[in-house]
């Protein structure tokens, strides 16, 4: 079987059933389409502002692709110019190549020209830079004619390289006048086969875009050069095909240009010139499929318009062939073809094998593409949904309350968790009114304040309807047992309905038997709670007054001491001022007088200190003076 | 020629030399197919003119290795194969881990159709992905250019993580999401969810009747989730290797029926959370820390209870341009001895420079200065400083106390009636007028 370029495609239509048709905006195509290409321009606009003659160089042939006109040729003719600085075949090649292209005065120098006729002549040159000095050369106005000495160094070099991109290269130079090319020729059958196929629908050579599209182009060069048919099959060259066409996206000025050069030469060879199709719109009202018929860049492949038949329309759920052998109806439009659905074709997905018999032989792809479609309907409520709130233990018919799309249950429904929340509705197609079964029929409860969102799959009951009965009591655990008023809303949609529906039925107030559970972990990224300390409060004390008190009666006795002595009359003539005598009282004073220090201030190291110096006074005037009062007692 | 044999000796040395010395952003790119380079080329352009080296390799290629010589070859690892089944060489779920462990950062995404090596090694960054085939489907929020499953979803920047440090700013235009849904664990503190779905979105395979309960529904469905690790490893999982690719950076997006934005705000998310995972952005660190006591400059060999300390604080944050003093307000200290005693809310004095005066607690012991910063998005902020906190000193407790004042007066009486009365005791004389008397 031919390789296919499957091709998914929705048409999405409107929702007001007043708009009859839609198109499809923005769809991918597998081919190049008009948006490609003003994105793949975008892409040679930046290039054609770098200061490197290779994106110059890529980007004014990509430009010529396209058919624009190079927008500012000064600037791209000094930037060549500058980058004539830096010998080398390919500098030279890309700047050569793309002077009279960009538009720039005078000619280059001959500087040039001699270089690349002297690097022709050197041993062990590669086949790029064969090609570029080939080319480069013709470019220069050179004339070139055949050469055996250049097609001995082409096999050479790839006798010394055979790199798939040394390849690409040797074919595009044996494509040149230089060579018969026939040489090379019969490696086509081998280079191909280093080929990888990714998926089984995609051919490319290790190296990406760049390196597929030099082999390819230069195959088909070097074919239409010999005017054989090259050793590519037509489901090969299909497979390189759609490789291309996905790499669409290509963000480069040498990408974007090969991209451009391989399917420029895709379309344009005598060989292989590969077609696909894809779908214009469906217009699932009229029940109308229109497809177009391309070549890789998008236009009308010679020859058209052909015949084009639908072989067969199978629904994929059940494999059921609704209709085959239709004949398309060609358009106005070259490249455009239309077909009817056989009427009752019912909302779904397909696949449509879609043939396409040229006459032209070289015109490949045609048969058997395989494309799955969707037929689109539209959801419509039209029974009132059933709601009510059930006794667990209650099997007997419950009394429901209805609801009219897209009305809400007025009254807030109230459940516990000895109760079941019980929901019967029917989903409906709009054209047929047939119930029907959609991949999405959930019920939603949120909560109204926390906004924590339960959703729940209703099951389909007997009659095609659908139904949800919802045990609180046993759900309660994922209900995080919070209670509160919860948003019911049921969400249906499926991918070949056109509308999808939200629709907020009720507010049901929930209650739990069990408490709430306190959210248990702490989220480590939020801002922790504080931390005083609190110090020991300090022991309670008598008031100031008390202590005052009794201060004061603490020194009663002295003064008793003192008053009586003053009655008594004190006579201390005994006392004489001798040394002894007064050290002994002095130093007594001064202890005393050192122990308030120590009250004061000092700490029991200090007093130590002191006190060891005053007691040794102290003791010997002490020893003295009472010897000396004891002497006095004995005369 | 003996001076010319030194100075290739010492020139080779030094060509090893630079070969050992890795840059520092040297990255892994795994791929399934080296197309996934061209289409995805937007992204790895970004990555490169931001300075990240990077080694793209096949992911079942013979000879990966991430470590060498127990040292890891590269920082950061990019993981673009979603339909891997093994990958090749010394890689494993096993040895991704340990990178992960060993601080290595990871940006993985996967497809509707991920490998189970994908699969395992989500579980072990704490995510499941959902089975295989498994979409992500939104029959309200998909995309005009949908293929017809509605797995083309536009997201809504609303349902991004409030963290424009990973994500960068919500106020861009909705993203383009395909491909699987991913589960996260909500209890588990580590996992962020960056993007989850709209209530109207599940993930199943499109193309089943839904018979069992989702995997993923409502905003539970999440397409991006990201993983700080306790090491500070960060580790991106997206469902669709689709988000990073050029198509959904350079696509319109327009939600079927709504408006039309011109071009998605998938590079915008995509370039903030690369510059997240590979640590350019959400890197914080202490520049410098300080202790003393109040009306002090320098910190003492011990505090003693009860004394007021001042604690301060430099924290900066990595930018393209250098470390930049960095801004909060909710940086807390923590005064602890096992238990945190106390627990206060640094003040900014100046830009980056934080400062908090406390009492220290009338409970003696070993105490630590601790700083544990860690907010969403940015590296874990650790700091400890360990100080002793002594009892009072004998002659520091309180001298004048006013209930005591009686002891203290009972004792000095006593002291001066001592002093007196030896003094009229030794010198006493009896007098001469009673004896003649007698």
């Amino acid at each position: 079987m031919a390789s296919l370029i499957k091709f998914n495609i929705i048409c999405t239509f409107g929702l007001l059933s007043t708009l009859l048709a839609t198109l499809c905006f923005g769809l991918e195509t597998p081919y190049i389409s008009v948006q490609d290409k003003e994105r793949l321009k975008n892409v040679f606009t930046v290039g054609l502002t770098t200061k490197d003659a290779a994106s110059i160089h890529y980007s004014v042939l990509g430009y010529k692709l396209l058919n624009q006109k190079i927008p500012d040729s000064k600037e791209i003719c000094k930037v060549l110019t500058d980058s004539l600085s830096k010998e080398g075949a390919d500098t030279y090649f890309y700047v050569s190549s793309t002077w009279k292209e960009a538009g720039c005065p005078g000619t280059l120098p001959p500087s040039i020209s001699k270089y690349l006729s002297s690097l022709l002549l050197k041993d062990g040159i590669s086949t790029s830079d064969i090609y570029h000095a080939v080319e480069g050369l013709r470019s220069n106005g050179q004339t070139i004619t055949k050469d055996p000495k250049i097609e001995k160094a082409i096999q050479a070099a790839i006798k010394k390289d055979d790199s798939v991109s040394s390849l690409g290269y040797a074919l595009h130079a044996a494509s040149l006048p230089v060579t018969d090319g026939v040489f090379l020729f019969d490696r086509i059958e081998d280079i191909i086969f280093q080929a990888d196929e990714v998926d089984g629908k995609y051919l490319q050579f290790e190296g990406g875009l760049s390196i597929t599209g030099l082999v390819i182009s230069g195959i088909y060069k070097l074919s239409a050069k010999v005017n054989k048919t090259p050793a590519i099959s037509a489901e090969q060259a299909t497979k390189f095909s759609n490789y291309f066409v996905t790499r669409k996206s290509v963000q480069t000025p040498k990408g974007a240009w090969s991209l451009l050069n391989v399917l420029q030469t895709l379309t344009t060879n005598k060989f292989h010139r590969p077609i696909v199709v894809s779908v214009r719109n469906i217009d699932s009202v009229k029940g109308v499929m229109s497809i177009d018929v391309t070549d890789l860049l998008g236009k009308a492949p010679t020859g058209s318009p052909f015949p084009v038949t639908l072989d067969s329309l199978s629904r994929i759920s059940d494999n059921t062939v609704v209709a085959s052998k239709i004949k398309f109806e060609p358009l106005t439009e070259k490249t455009s073809y239309q077909i009817k659905f056989p009427s009752g074709t019912s909302s779904g997905v397909y696949k449509a094998v879609i043939s396409v018999t040229p006459t032209d032989q070289a015109i490949i792809g045609g048969a058997n593409n395989a494309i799955e479609i969707r037929i689109t309907g539209q959801l419509a409520v039209t029974d009132p949904l059933l709601i009510a709130a059930v006794d667990s233990d209650h099997f007997l018919q419950p009394k429901y309350n209805k609801v009219v799309f897209p009305e809400k249950l007025p009254q807030v429904l109230e459940i516990d968790s000895h109760q079941r929340l019980a929901l019967r509705f029917n989903l409906k197609e709009k054209s047929s009114g047939k119930p029907i079964i959609v991949h999405q029929a959930f019920v939603r409860l949120s909560h109204s304040v926390t906004g924590q969102e339960l959703i729940f799959v209703s099951e389909k009951d007997s009659n095609n309807g659908y139904k949800l009965d919802l045990d609180i009591g046993a759900k309660s655990n994922e209900f995080g047992s919070l209670p509160g008023v919860y948003n019911l809303e049921i969400i249906a949609g499926d991918s070949v309905l056109s509308n999808s529906l939200q629709w907020h039925v009720a507010d049901a107030k929930l209650s739990f038997s069990g408490d709430a559970k306190p959210k248990t972990t702490q989220s480590m990224f939020s801002v922790k709670p504080e931390i005083k300390h609190l110090f020991r409060e300090p022991e309670k004390r008598p008031p100031v007054f008390v202590s005052n008190l009794f201060t004061g009666l603490v020194f009663v006795p002295l003064i008793i001491l003192f008053i009586l002595w003053f009655k008594l009359g004190i006579n201390v003539s005994n006392f004489s001022l001798r040394l002894s005598t007064l050290g002994f009282h002095l130093g007594l004073g001064s202890i005393f007088a050192l122990f308030v220090c120590f009250w004061l201030k000092l700490n029991m190291f200090e007093t130590l200190k002191y006190l060891l110096v005053i007691g040794v006074i102290t003791f010997l005037s002490a020893n003295k003076l009472l010897s000396s009062i004891a002497a006095k007692h004995k005369s | 020629m003996g001076y010319r044999h030194v100075y290739l000796v010492f020139l080779s040395v030094f060509c090893a030399h630079l070969a050992l010395v890795h840059s520092e952003n040297e990255t892994l790119v795994l791929l399934d197919n080296l197309a996934i380079k061209e289409t995805h080329s937007m992204f790895f352009k970004s990555l490169k003119e931001r300075g990240y080296s990077l080694t793209f390799k096949l992911a079942d290629d013979a000879g990966l290795l991430l470590s060498k010589y127990g040292g890891f070859l590269y920082d950061h690892l990019i993981i673009f194969a979603p339909s891997v089944e093994e990958f090749g060489g010394a890689l494993s779920v096993q040895a991704v881990a340990e990178f992960i462990d060993g601080g290595g950062n990871v940006l993985v995404a996967g497809s509707s159709m991920s490998g189970d090596i994908l699969r395992e090694l989500a579980s072990e960054c704490g995510f499941e992905v959902d089975e295989e085939g498994a979409a992500v489907i939104d029959h309200h929020n998909y995309d005009v250019k949908d293929q017809g499953k509605h797995t083309l979803i536009v997201a809504d920047p609303k349902n991004l993580i409030d963290a424009p440090v990973i994500v960068g700013s919500r106020n861009i235009p909705p993203l383009l999401y395909q491909g699987t849904g991913l589960i996260a664990d909500s209890e588990n503190p580590l996992v962020l969810q960056l993007l989850t779905g709209d209530s109207t979105s599940y993930s199943y395979i499109p193309d089943q009747p839904i018979k069992e309960y989702p995997h993923a529904v409502g905003k539970n469905t999440l397409m991006l989730a990201a993983l700080q690790a306790r090491n500070n490893a960060r580790v991106v999982f997206s469902g669709a290797l689709y988000f990073f690719s050029d198509e959904a950076f350079t696509s319109p997006v327009q939600k079927n029926g709504g408006k039309k934005f011109e071009v998605s705000g998938n590079r915008d998310v995509a370039t903030a959370l690369s510059k997240w995972v590979f640590k350019e952005s959400g890197v914080l660190r202490v520049k410098s820390t300080s202790h003393h006591k109040v009306g002090e400059k320098q910190p003492p060999a011990a505090y003693t209870i009860m004394d007021d300390v001042v604690f301060s604080l430099e924290i900066e944050r990595k930018t393209s341009t250098g470390w930049v003093p960095h801004d909060a307000d909710d940086v807390q200290l923590e005064f602890v001895r096992i238990d945190p005693f106390v627990r206060t809310t640094l003040k900014r004095t100046k830009p980056g420079h934080y400062e908090a005066v406390f009492k220290i607690p009338d409970v003696y012991g070993v105490y630590q200065f601790k700083v544990d910063y860690s907010r969403i998005g940015y590296t874990t902020l650790y700091s400890s400083t360990q100080v002793s906190v002594r009892p009072l000193e004998h002659t520091q407790y309180e001298r004048f106390i006013a209930s005591a004042y009686p002891y203290y007066a009972s004792a000095f009486s006593m002291m001066f009636g001592v002093f007196v009365f030896s003094f009229v005791f030794l010198h006493f004389k009896d007098e001469p007028s009673k004896t003649k008397q007698e």
